[in-house]
Order: C-alpha cells, then structure tokens, then sequence
C-alpha cells in the first residue's frame, strides 16, 4: 500500500475516540450516567477520564459530523427492569433520539444485560459534549474488565 | 493533516440519507412497511416523503460508480414501538425489492410482553445493490398491533442509507 492510500483510509476511518471501563461499579441503573475509566484510543482528546468530567467526550475543533456507538453491560441486578441505553447530547437525549430498549422486559432479577446502541450521523460544533445513559430500575454491576467482551466502552467516530 | 485528505473523509461519509418519523402512528404489525414523515437529509434523493412511497429509498443512477453496474451501501433503522399486543416476537427488517437479504439486515426480538415497548436497531452491513433499487423498513409481528413513535422530541424511529462504495 502506497503512503498515500494509508493517509487516505486512516483520515477516513482512523479518526475516533475510544473509552472503556477496567473495574466494575455498584450503581443506580435509572438515571446513571458511566464515567469511563481508560482511554482506549483518544488522539484527538475527546475525554480525560482523570479530569473533572469521565463522562464527557467533547468535540475538537474542526469536527462537524460523527457517529455514536456504545455497549453497556450490566448484571446482578436487583430488581426486573427494561433496560435502555441512549447518547446525550449536552445533557440532553441526541435528535434523532438513539437510545434502545432491552426488549425482554421484564429482564430477571440477577440477570444480565447488555445493550449496543448505534447513532445515526449526528452533527455537531466544537464544544458539543456526549454521554451515555442507562434507563432501568433497583441497582447493579455496571462492568468494567480486562476481557473486552464484559467491559462497557463508548465511541465517538469523526465523520465530517 | 493534508487539506485534501480531509476533503476526501468528509465526501465519502456525506452521502447518506436519512429520514425519521414524527408523529406516532397506530399499526398493524405484521409486514408493516413503515413510511417516512421527514427527509432528515437527502441530498441525492433517495427518499419522497411527500410522494407516493414515501416507505422507499431508491438508490439514485449517480450512486453507481463510473463504469459499474452496482455500489456499495449499508442501512441502518431504529424502531420505537409501544403498547405492542399481544405478546410475541417482534422483528425489524431492510427488505431489497420486497425481499428480506438474505443473513443480513435482520434482527429479531423476542417475547415481548403485552403493551410491551421495544427500541430495536438493524443493521444491514455492507451491501451491494443497483441503481433503481427499493429499500424498504418492514416489521414483523404475529399479527400484534403496536404504536410507532415519532412525536417525542427528536425522534427515535429513522432510517439511514449509506453510500460506502
């Protein structure tokens, strides 16, 4: 492969910010918003997952179109629960709306769940801030480890 | 990062279109194909909203790449549906022509509960269709009836295709 084919698909798809969790976190699950705790792939500097906000990535200058993904993991939950997962978009739920719903509601208690959730192109300006967000009920193990099939990670992906 | 480099990123991922729902909408479930309220963004016209079918992407002659027959795309739909009754599994589908793909743009959720809700997402992956082609969102249900939702602030129903070729 030429340098300049290499320049071209890593500008193209090369461009996002990664974050995860390591360990795993007793939480509320309505409402709860995950603070990451390692940045996976963050050359743009989206998030600071030892600064004031681990729950924020922001949007650098020069940005103008991305797309969201996330995955989020929970088990030994304590009560039955629909299960739900959506983007924010400066505190409040993206346009369009990309939140998802674990649809075998009621999910068991002490069960486990885990829900994806894929954004449609979303436009932005520098500045913008994306969080993820559980919907649920009663409490439970929101994941973080060294296996990437059991972890939560979030990803923010430069588009335009 | 080189100027043109970066001009090349932002065409290759501008080509979509994407349209959403914005009212609620009462439905029978079973194939129900979903028609568009808002054409989101369509800059090469993939989607009539105000038309005849206004359930149809069509893949434009200009999409195919200069001496080809055939591009490369992938779809993307969520479907926000409530007070879906009674219970059974409930499926989200990109059919081509009237047809499922085959292994792909399919998924399915199962035992939803009576006036259960369910936020489902289906993703096609890449794909190769022809100029004239129909994409199309259909539902799958036992016969269940349900409410699509589109009137909540931006809404949680739409459907994207995607030019990657």
């Amino acid at each position: 492969m030429t340098r300049r084919i290499r320049q071209i698909r890593d500008a193209v798809h090369g461009v996002y910010a990664l974050a995860s969790k390591t360990s795993n976190t007793a939480i509320t699950v309505n409402g709860h918003i995950i603070n990451w705790q390692i940045e996976v792939h963050d050359p743009h500097g989206l998030i600071d997952v030892a600064g004031a906000n681990p729950s924020r990535f922001v949007i650098p200058s020069g940005w103008s179109l991305v797309e969201l993904i996330a995955l989020a993991f929970v088990t030994n939950q304590s009560a039955s629960m629909a299960f739900t997962v959506e983007w924010l978009q400066n505190g409040a739920a993206t346009n369009p709306r990309t939140l998802t719903r674990e649809a075998t509601a009621p999910l068991t208690t002490g069960g486990q769940a885990g829900q994806w959730v894929h954004s449609a192109p979303i436009g932005v300006v520098p500045g913008d801030y994306f969080q993820v967000r559980l919907g649920g009920a009663g409490t439970a193990l929101l994941r973080g480890e060294t296996n990437p099939s059991w972890s939560n990670w979030a990803a923010v992906r430069r588009l335009g | 990062m080189i100027r043109d480099i970066a001009d090349i990123r932002d065409k290759i991922h501008a080509q979509y279109a994407l349209a959403t729902l914005d009212t609620n909408v009462a439905i029978t479930v079973s194939l129900h194909n979903i028609s568009w309220d808002v054409e989101q963004k369509d800059d090469d016209g993939l989607i009539d909203v105000a038309g005849a079918n206004p359930h149809r992407f069509t893949i434009p002659a200009s999409w195919i790449p200069a001496g080809e027959t055939e591009v490369l795309v992938e779809m993307v739909a969520q479907v926000h549906l409530t007070a879906f009754t009674p219970a059974g599994a409930f499926s989200v589908n990109w059919f081509v022509n009237g047809s499922v793909i085959e292994g792909r743009g399919f998924t399915r959720e199962a035992t939803v509960p009576i006036g259960g809700e369910v936020v489902q997402t289906a993703f096609s992956g890449p794909s190769l269709v022809e100029a004239g082609d129909i994409l199309t969102v259909v539902l799958g249900g036992p016969g269940a009836t349900g409410t699509l939702q589109g009137a909540a602030t931006g809404s949680s129903t739409w459907a994207m295709v995607r030019r990657l070729g």
